[in-house]
């Protein structure tokens, strides 16, 4: 294709990816303020769906549920997943390699496969299905995300640093989270957020491990898509999370220009 | 004395490969010793085992009376300058100096008045604000240095400290270390490859191949009268020949007789001699034994490198004079020069 004509298509070609992919938001985000309750039909703004968020008696919970989890999940599987990754890291060339592969294995590895392997797990544990199996799980999955955003970061500093601070007189323990923590600290936080992403948004794995009435937003949102417990309350939320998205996306990518302009 | 004292270290790592050999050493308090080995000889670990980097697979470390070889690196009053610094990226200058004095928790104005005096020591006062990433290799190097030794330690471990530098900011650095050394009463340990830097330092030097010590000893006699083929290619350039010993201080070489001063050898003994590049003299030809052709001449700066060959052996001549190529000139040693080993065989 010559630069001209490629000139000309590629700014449409632009128009209509975005448009593929910010199309469905913003359909959500207009029926989160349509004041009919029906999907086809726009009769006016309002903003009673974002109040029933708050209102509604099954919506709040699992949102309740979700974020809990969430957070555990993200707050267990950063601390698990960063000494994982000190282990890994301390081994030497070939044991590294092999870990690194245990640990890209439950990432490729299909949801569904992990879905169903854990929920025959805990039912041989016999773990209550509920708060602990979806806790267990989102740890679970969400441990090889910090561990390869946390190794690199590893890799790149002198491992003699650690050295010198334990030459220096601090303990194994010390040595580690005053100094080899905060230069990994970008790993760790990129990790984390990873872990949250993985677990606010997860269906297969949750609806496999729930139980006893805990569920989360997507197995509701499932059960309730088409029914009479449906409230477009739902869209409000997702509206919610879209926002929240973008604002921390706007907070962090501002922050790094600040610090590159620093420079 | 014996302030530090190895006593039979041997380290084998987990692939059952030994690269410590039962080392026995003995350092003295104030003393410069230096390990001096090629690459991958086993020096590096023998430091990184007194620091309480590695850990030892058998022997003992005993440093002033006290067996230390379990006792864990932040317990040790022994300080490093590690080989690429170390420092840490994240605190400024005067932050990394007084790293050490802050983890014993000393008090403010304490750390302030050890670190201008340390900052002072090694030049660095106006840098003390400083980032570690705009530092050149020379002021990281004094930072390390700094950050070591305002612990106060018993013994200062260096590794490989100069190797990131160039030439002249490296001899510098040397008398720097050598003065500082002498002026704090502080015991170094020393590791380099550099044979060069390890004759200009050290109060003793302990030549290392393949995990085993091979010779122990004053940079003088390290050089005169190395012990073994190793020691003698290792340390400065030598003619190393194959030669018997006669007896009555003579000794047979390139199948003529020569004078020498050894005696330690038994009769008819096979040895190695030993001749300097620059303990050649240059003499006419029909005054020497040992007469060559000039093969090659290169310009060195302060002297001449002049190749030549007797029958098949490369002999490697230092001589203040230009010589032709060509040219047929006779060689003679005095007796005193020439230095006889123990073959390896």
């Amino acid at each position: 294709m010559s630069k001209k004509r490629y000139r000309l298509v590629s700014p449409l070609i632009l128009t209509v990816t975005f448009s593929l992919l910010y199309f469905p938001l913003l359909i959500i985000a207009a029926l989160s303020v349509n004041s009919s309750k029906l999907d086809y039909k726009f009769t006016g703004l309002s903003w009673k769906w974002y109040k029933e968020i708050f209102t509604h008696n099954g919506l709040l919970e699992v949102i309740k549920t979700t974020w809990i989890i969430a957070i555990l999940a993200t707050i267990l599987s950063t601390i698990i997943g960063t000494l994982f990754a000190l282990g890994i890291n301390s081994l030497r060339a070939k044991k590294r390699k092999r870990l690194l592969m245990l640990n890209v294995v439950p990432l490729i590895n299909a949801d569904i496969v992990t879905a169903v392997s854990l929920s025959v797990i805990f039912s041989f544990l016999g773990i209550t299905f509920g708060y602990p199996t979806l806790l267990l799980a989102h740890v679970f999955f969400c441990i090889p995300f910090v561990v390869i955003s946390v190794l690199p970061k590893l890799s790149e500093i002198d491992e003699d640093i650690y050295f010198a601070a334990r030459d220096l007189g601090m303990s194994k323990f010390e040595a580690i989270i005053k100094v080899v923590i905060p230069h990994i600290k970008t790993g760790i936080i990129t990790g984390a957020l990873m872990a949250f992403t993985m677990s606010i948004d997860d269906f297969v794995i949750s609806y496999f491990v729930q139980g006893n009435g805990v569920n989360n937003f997507s197995i509701w949102l499932y059960s309730a898509m088409g029914r009479k417990s449906f409230t477009p309350a739902a869209y409000a939320y997702n509206t919610l999370v879209t926002i929240l998205i973008f604002a921390i996306i706007i907070f962090i990518s501002s922050k790094n220009n600040i610090k590159r302009r620093g420079r | 004395m014996n302030f530090i004292q190895l006593k039979n270290l041997t380290k084998v790592f987990d692939n059952n490969e030994a690269v410590v050999k039962n080392i026995n050493l003995t350092i003295n308090k104030n003393e410069f010793v230096t390990l001096l080995g090629p690459s991958g000889c086993g020096k590096t670990t023998i430091l990184r085992m007194i620091g309480g980097f590695t850990e030892v697979t058998s022997g003992q470390i005993i440093l002033d009376e006290e067996d230390i070889t379990n006792l864990a690196a932040n317990h040790r009053k022994i300080n490093t300058v590690f080989q690429n610094y170390a420092l840490f990226p994240h605190l400024n200058v005067f932050e990394n100096i007084a790293f050490g004095l802050k983890v014993k928790k000393l008090p403010p104005e304490e750390i302030k008045q050890k670190v201008d005096k340390v900052l002072t020591l090694v030049k660095l006062t106006e840098y003390q604000e400083r980032k570690i990433k705009s530092l050149s290799g020379g002021q990281k190097q004094r930072v390390a240095v700094a950050r070591a030794i305002i612990n106060e330690p018993k013994l200062l471990l260096l590794d490989e400290p100069l190797s990131a530098l160039d030439l002249k900011l490296r001899q510098e650095l040397q008398y720097e270390l050598k003065d500082m050394q002498k002026h704090l009463e502080i015991t170094f340990l020393f590791v380099t490859h550099d044979q060069e830097e390890a004759l200009t330092m050290s109060d003793r030097i302990v030549v290392i191949n393949n995990g085993e010590i091979q010779q122990i000893g004053t940079p003088e006699s390290i050089y005169n009268e190395p012990k073994n083929k190793f020691v003698a290619a290792f340390i400065g350039e030598s003619n190393i020949i194959a030669g018997q010993y006669l007896g009555s201080k003579k000794v047979k070489f390139f199948d003529l007789e020569f004078e020498c001063v050894d005696t330690e050898f038994a009769l008819n003994e096979k040895v190695d001699v030993v001749i300097r590049p620059e303990d050649f003299d240059v003499v006419s030809s029909e005054k020497a034994k040992i007469v060559v052709k000039v093969d090659d001449i290169v310009f060195k700066g302060v002297h001449y490198e002049v190749i030549a060959y007797y029958g098949d052996f490369e002999l490697v001549i230092h001589t203040l004079e230009h010589l032709q190529i060509g040219k047929v000139i006779g060689l003679t040693i005095d007796p005193f020069e020439i230095h006889l080993m123990k073959t390896d065989e």
